[in-house]
């Protein structure tokens, strides 16, 4: 406890008090000029005149007074930007991330932001002759801002372009270019219409909706923050890590909108995820489909390997689909966590199905072998149609794995038997069972695959890279390893899903996504 | 520039842990004592943080089969996450010896709280970022440090604090309400990029390819968390270079050792191109004891890293 009081500390009274010999301190102090008093006052009066602006804070916000807030920013050439607690009080600014105009790129973005500044006054047009100007079209602000090609700009944002040319003389910052995606709609829920609503739980809520800006289907992942405990972790990670995962086989997040009472995080949709292809065809997937998404779950997954990203929660459900057989990894939730919860955030109990048995003995031994487990299980459930060890608790799920694979003995596992949670559990002695007589539609390549992900010992297991050259694969030609990052299998022309015969379709959401695949072409 | 590696073979055998060890369930209680015996061969009490849990980025990294990519991608991704090194020139109200305070207090929280060092070091990275984009006032600085080091826990830790630990320990300067909009403020500046290779995840690495003894490790660890004190020089050295500075300090220090030809190899530095940096560590590493501020001397004293503050820095550099 008399730690702790030494923890508890004011430090703005150590740095209000304690620095009179600070050279550089009093330096700062003398240079400063009166616009920066205005600022501190501010920042004293506090957080009750704060609060009353943050309810007034609308989402909107004008270009013009964000050029404005440079513009005032450049005429205090020693100060960064806009002071904090401005920021603070002006919570309208909060919508969009200012970065700092003077801090860019020495003196270089000051020029640009000082031009731009003016747009709304004027002599961007004197600009414009010097530099005998084309017209700027739609094409061209695609390819600047690296915006999809399908994408419908808002009135007038054309002319605006046009007048404010300096944008393409430049190379853009990543300042002036979070500025225009703002402008144009990203980081705006107004931008998103909800339709259906997908999923619910207590933290968060998922809807299909529609982009105002392409008229593709997202999905819309709703996490409210009215939680005392501000943005949750699962979300932090979830985002942090998307942000940075850009594959084909990767569920993409276009947009984030931060809010203070919620945070959206907008998905590209499909249709459907692994469990509900499954139960669409009658638990009888086609053996060369199962063949094209374990693959592509492979590829997905060593995308992220590489990358020190973990999935930890790989299951059918994570597992999304479109029509054209693109499988996509989703849900980087628990991506990262230190310890697999239980429960998620929504409370529903996080299933231990494709749990290994390192990890349900107790391993905190985390790495990307953790996957690959998961990666056995969903591949006997496709070829089979059941999912391969259903256990509801920790027990039940160990015997359901020893029951096939062989109880664990000293041979087969180095030091289980002297496993604590093991010994405890006293399961009978099983001999191993031949896989093969669980998996009739399996080849023997496909079992032998099976075999070395489903190893007890983590670093026994196969590792994605591996997996992706094993025989199994052998069928779908060399190229497929070879394929860039963003680059779907279905690229390659030899590459096609073959129909399923059980495949119930359901005709709305079949009529939806052809009207907007037709409209997609049509831009 | 990365210079991907070419050849540098990983060693397996690397994790000191059974796989199975069944006193890490203890682990999944909220702030329990961590520092229980971790594995019988180890006769002290040592740091949860480098040899239990798994982020143990060791553990991630230990992957023979992607150790290399995961360099490389950690080399690619310092360089995105990296602060603006001369930021503080243009705060017109915050000094580099403020943050050090800032800093030498988050190091106390750190140890208070039993938080793994990866979280402090991206605290602090956050900071940095934020503050090369965003001007401050010295009232509000803790603020700033509180919520980066709440957004790092919540990356980093199994059981991060909650919200009112954090309002606690800056004796209520800031209601929950505040710490929070600086959360948001944070995550909107760092626009969400909060997975920032730091000095700790080199090091882990480093630890990897080249086998050194505890002390080594411990030494190198408290150099590198010197480091965060003082931006001044240090913001201008990427992770990877400071943590590259710290493991041949530490080594040369211990035993007379130095840099290696597999960690040349797999990072592409040679001795030449990160004497500059090691010049600097070694200067702070001389004045470390009269630095004003001293909460890492005080952790690095504990037992559970081998008292390594305690050892004489040398005099004089001789490298080869």
């Amino acid at each position: 406890m008399d730690r702790m009081r030494k923890i508890k500390r004011q430090l703005s009274l150590t740095l209000r008090g304690g620095n009179t010999g600070d050279k550089s301190l009093s330096e700062t102090i003398g240079s400063q000029d009166t616009a920066h008093s205005d600022s501190d006052a501010m920042s004293v009066r506090g957080s009750g005149s704060v609060r009353g602006a943050v309810r007034g804070a609308g989402g909107s916000f004008s270009m013009h007074s964000l050029l404005q807030s440079y513009s005032s920013t450049l005429r205090r050439p020693r100060s960064l930007g806009r002071s904090l607690s401005s920021y603070l009080n002006h919570t309208t600014r909060l919508e969009i991330v200012h970065e700092d105009v003077k801090m860019g790129s020495d003196g270089e973005s000051d020029q640009a932001s000082a031009t731009s500044s003016d747009e709304v006054h004027s002599p961007v047009r004197v600009r414009l002759r010097n530099n005998p100007a084309r017209k700027i079209s739609t094409e061209d602000i695609n390819k600047r801002l690296s915006l999809p090609a399908d994408i419908r700009l808002p009135d007038g944002y054309l002319e605006k372009f046009n007048l404010n040319s300096p944008l393409f003389d430049k190379p853009l910052s990543r300042r002036l270019r979070r500025v225009s995606l703002s402008e144009i709609g990203f980081g705006k829920l107004e931008t998103y219409v909800k339709l259906d609503k997908l999923g619910e739980g207590t933290y968060a809520t998922v809807y299909k909706g529609r982009s105002k800006l392409t008229d593709n289907l997202v999905a819309l992942k709703e996490i409210r923050l009215e939680h005392e405990e501000g943005a949750p972790c699962t979300a932090i990670r979830e985002v942090s890590l998307l942000k940075d995962l850009k594959h084909a086989n990767i569920v993409t997040l276009h947009d984030i909108i931060h809010t203070q009472k919620s945070l959206t995080l907008v998905f590209e949709y499909l249709d459907k995820d692994l469990k509900q292809y499954l139960d669409d065809c009658g638990s009888c997937i086609n053996m060369h489909n199962v063949k094209l998404f374990l693959f592509q779950l492979l590829r997905g997954l060593n995308y992220c390997h590489k990358r020190k990203v973990l999935h930890r929660d790989l299951k059918p459900q994570n597992l999304l689909i479109n029509e054209r057989g693109e499988l996509k990894l989703a849900d980087f939730g628990l991506a990262r966590a230190k310890s697999i919860p239980t429960k998620t955030y929504s409370n529903e109990v996080v299933t231990l199905w494709y749990r290994p048995p390192d990890i349900l003995l107790g391993s905190t031994d985390y790495s990307t072998q953790i996957d690959m487990w998961g990666v056995g299980c969903i591949f006997y459930e496709m070829s089979t149609g059941r999912p391969l060890f259903p256990g509801s608790t920790v027990e039940e799920e160990l015997h359901f794995i020893f029951k096939l694979l062989g109880t664990p003995t000293e041979e087969t596992w180095p030091g289980i038997t002297s496993n604590e949670e093991f010994i405890s559990y006293n399961y009978p002695r099983y001999k191993p069972d031949c896989l093969h007589n669980h998996t009739p539609r399996l080849d023997n390549e496909g079992v032998d695959l099976l075999s070395k992900l489903l190893q007890f010992e983590g670093k026994k297991r196969i590792s994605a890279e591996e997996a992706m050259r094993h025989p199994y694969f052998r069928s779908l030609g060399g190229r497929v390893l070879a394929l860039p990052d963003n680059t779907s299998i279905f690229a390659l022309q030899d590459i096609q899903l073959e129909k399923e015969p059980g495949m119930r379709t359901s005709s709305l959401s079949d009529s939806v996504n052809s009207i907007s695949r037709r409209q997609s072409l049509l831009f | 520039v990365v210079k991907k590696q070419v050849s540098a073979k990983v060693k397996t055998s690397q994790n000191p842990l059974l796989p199975l060890n069944p006193t890490v369930i203890g682990l999944r209680q909220p702030l329990s004592t961590l520092d229980m015996p971790m594995d019988s061969s180890f006769d002290f009490p040592m740091d949860i943080s480098i040899l239990d849990t798994e982020e143990k980025p060791a553990n991630v990294i230990c992957v023979p089969d992607y150790a290399t990519e995961i360099h490389s991608y950690l080399r690619e991704m310092e360089l995105k996450s990296r602060p603006k090194a001369g930021y503080m020139k243009k705060q017109p109200d915050i000094t580099n010896s403020m943050r050090a305070i800032l800093v030498d207090w988050l190091v106390e929280v750190g140890e208070e709280y039993k938080l793994q060092n990866e979280t402090l070091y991206l605290a602090v990275n956050y900071i940095d970022r934020f503050l090369s984009s965003m001007s401050v006032l010295r009232g509000k600085l803790q603020l700033v440090g509180t919520a980066a080091m709440l957004l790092a826990s919540k990356f980093e830790e199994i059981y991060p604090p909650e919200v009112a630990e954090f309002v606690y320990i800056t004796d209520d300067t800031y209601t929950k309400k505040q710490v929070l909009r600086m959360e948001h403020l944070v995550l909107k500046v760092l626009s969400f990029d909060l997975a920032a290779p730091t000095v700790n995840q080199f090091l882990t690495q480093y630890f990897m390819y080249e086998s050194v003894s505890k002390k080594v490790e411990s030494l190198s660890m408290f150099l590198g968390e010197l480091s965060l004190i003082d931006s001044d020089p240090f913001l201008k050295y990427l992770p990877s270079q400071t943590a590259a500075a710290a493991f041949i300090l530490a080594h040369y220090t211990i035993c007379g050792g130095s840099w290696t030809t597999p960690l040349a190899e797999v990072t592409g530095y040679t001795l030449q191109s990160l004497t500059p940096c090691i010049m600097d560590l070694h200067q702070t590493y001389l004045n470390a004891s009269q630095h004003a501020q001293q909460a890492v001397r005080e952790k690095y004293k504990g037992s559970k890293y081998h008292e390594v503050s305690l050892i004489e820095p040398p005099e004089k550099l001789i490298l080869s």
